[in-house]
């Protein structure tokens, strides 16, 4: 069954026009390998990412669990009277809670970024099948054109 | 070879003016071809070299296990120079990890092209730093196996952290900070490690490639998220560098020791750390450039804007250097004004400060000239000196502030020992170990990131 039609151009151009033209045919399920983002397109297909969205409640979240640790520590499990100074320093505990929020964010991220992509993958239809001729396009740039069939949702179907 | 090639060969010129950033034309299979060319081909000088630092790496090995099977006391600082070589060297190679921060994190949010070329090579020398900058700290409690102690963790000792200290800020920031580096260069090896997956020779690279590569396709799906992480990555990690190095001064700054008690630490630090750090760079780069070919990559281009960030930082580090006096002088502090007036550039270890002055002050004013920013050789030297010139002064800053205390009586002079020394140039040696499998087994030019930024060139220029 033929699932799918995949195509390579040899230039973003040539990409970007089929692209256009096929959206233009009543196209939806369209996808692109490229070795870098090709920007109109990343922009025509999506509008933005929610990986914005989730550093940011994952970087609150990081501040305040830093914060929170901070002062249950040494305000309730381990009291250190230092001069008389107040056990609840807010100014003290600003560095740590700055880097909590950035520690939980970034990893957060990271892992958020491969789960969205639905990677790590090792093993995917389109890659294995010309694995053993060609690189696929990720890396070679836009070589010559071909058809194969793969069986992805990516594909295009009218 | 794709039908633009001749105009992609014209185009990669900065485009605010001066030299190119890029001298490679060809498609960008080509592009791609070359820049993995050095990871398959064979590199005979490669052995001696890994076997060399491998060699002074099992030297680090031992001398840390002399250390922790005998004691802390085989190194040469006691009372009152409790800090000595283990902080020196600590605070030095956190700060040569800076620069590799800011030019991949800063630079990126600034959209500056000359960045793309050296931005990997700068991060992978980050992570390495950062690395051996742990191990001081670590050894420097005597009891490195306790390190773990430095972590808020429920144990029936019912004893945490102390977090009103900056010592536990410290733990935290440096952690962050290479976990950071780690997850932001890793994002970025992605898609170059996904074409070295593609165009390996052997099935065998081409597994090992497409297991780190996690799968990565390049579909839309991808880059949508991908660019989206990377940016904030380089958003956070902005910030996050600056507080790394704010917070190592803080473990100065907050103490009340005549020398260390100043509230321009952390800006002083943190310029000082990418002023070192840009030299190290150069160091790495220079030779690599060389033995690589890859003049028409890392451009003269390069050489200059570096250089010209070597001035910038250096005059930062002057400007502190002046207003330290200053400040001890307008405080009134009899300690103060002995330890920084008179003890530093007259005392026992006065040729340490005009040795400093020498290597960051004055040295570097050569950089004025064109013809010393885009020499590589003379670049090179000067790249050394200002190491040099850096390692010193957080050898004054430590020693002369610590050796003559608020007693007479207590006053010391600190020498190190040669343990003290073995694991300096220990750490020297597991810094390049590390640097060299770097660049044997990873794509050490960013290859995507460089395709997307002469596309956009090629663009600009012909609109």
């Amino acid at each position: 069954m033929l699932s799918g039609v995949v195509a390579e151009f040899e230039t973003p151009e040539a990409l970007e026009g089929a692209y256009e033209a096929l959206t233009r045919q009543g196209y939806t399920r369209l996808d692109a390998w490229t070795p870098y983002p090709v920007r109109s397109l990343v922009k025509a297909g999506f509008d933005g990412s929610i990986v914005a969205w989730i550093m940011l409640v994952a970087g609150l979240a990081g501040g305040a669990l830093g914060y929170l640790i901070q002062l249950w520590v040494n305000v309730r499990a381990f009291r250190i009277n230092v001069g008389g100074r107040p056990l609840d320093s807010a100014p003290a505990f600003i560095p740590i809670t700055f880097e909590s929020a950035v520690l939980l964010s970034a990893v957060t991220g990271f892992i958020a970024m491969l789960a969205l992509s639905r990677l790590p993958r090792l093993h995917h239809r389109c890659s294995r099948s010309r694995a053993s001729s060609a690189p696929p396009s990720t890396a070679s740039g836009w070589a010559s054109t071909r058809r194969i069939r793969c069986s992805t949702r990516a594909s295009a179907r009218p | 070879v794709t039908a633009d090639a001749p105009a992609l060969a014209l185009l990669h010129e900065e485009p605010t003016g001066g030299e190119p950033v890029l001298m490679r034309g060809g498609s960008d299979l080509q592009l791609t071809d070359e820049l993995l060319a050095p990871l398959w081909r064979r590199w005979p000088w490669f052995r001696y070299a890994i076997g060399i630092t491998g060699l002074g790496t099992v030297v680090l090995l031992a001398a840390l296990t002399y250390t922790v099977t005998t004691g802390i006391g085989l190194w040469g600082n006691n009372i009152p120079v409790a800090w000595a070589f283990a902080i020196i060297n600590f605070v030095w190679w956190i700060g040569i990890g800076h620069a590799g921060t800011f030019i991949s994190a800063i630079l990126l949010l600034f959209e500056v092209h000359w960045r793309t070329s050296i931005n990997r090579f700068a991060e992978a020398m980050t992570l390495f730093a950062v690395v051996q900058a742990g191990l001081f700290p670590i050894f420097h409690m005597g009891r490195a196996w306790f390190a773990y102690w430095l972590i808020p963790y429920p144990s029936e000792m019912g004893v945490w952290p102390q977090f009103r200290s900056s010592l536990p800020w410290d733990v935290v920031a440096v952690t962050t900070y290479l976990t950071v580096s780690v997850l932001f260069w890793y994002a970025g090896l992605l898609p170059d490690l996904a074409a070295a997956r593609d165009r390996a020779p052997t099935l065998f690279r081409r597994r090992i490639y497409g297991l780190f590569a996690l799968g990565w396709r390049g579909e839309l799906g991808h880059w949508r998220h991908y660019r989206i992480a990377y940016l904030v990555l380089g958003g956070l990690a902005t910030p996050l560098v600056l507080s790394v190095h704010t917070n190592v001064s803080f473990d100065f700054a907050i103490a009340q020791l005549p020398g260390w008690h100043s509230s321009i630490f952390p800006p002083y630090f943190v310029a000082g750390a990418i002023y070192s750090g840009f030299a190290m760079v150069l160091q790495l780069m220079i030779p690599a450039r060389e033995v690589f070919g890859l003049k028409d990559v890392i451009t003269r281009n390069h050489l200059d804007n570096m250089a010209k960030m070597l001035l910038v930082t250096g005059w930062v580090v002057t400007y502190t250097y002046m207003v330290e006096p200053f400040m001890a002088w307008w405080s009134n502090d009899a300690y103060e004004i002995y330890d920084v007036l008179v003890d530093r550039p007259t005392g026992p270890y006065a040729f340490v400060y005009w040795g400093v002055v020498f290597c960051n002050c004055i040295a570097v004013q050569a950089l004025w000239l064109k013809r010393w920013r885009v020499s590589p050789g003379r670049l090179f030297v000067v790249a050394c000196i200002i190491q040099l010139g850096m390692w010193s002064e957080r050898f004054m800053l430590i020693i002369t502030s610590l050796h003559a205390d608020f007693l007479p009586s207590s006053w010391r002079i600190y020498v190190p020992s040669w343990i003290d020394w073995t694991i300096l140039g220990g750490t020297v040696c597991f810094f390049l170990f590390l640097f060299l499998l770097f660049l044997r087994y990873v794509p050490f030019i960013p290859i995507s990131e460089l395709k997307e930024m002469r596309r956009q060139l090629a663009r600009r220029r012909h609109a």
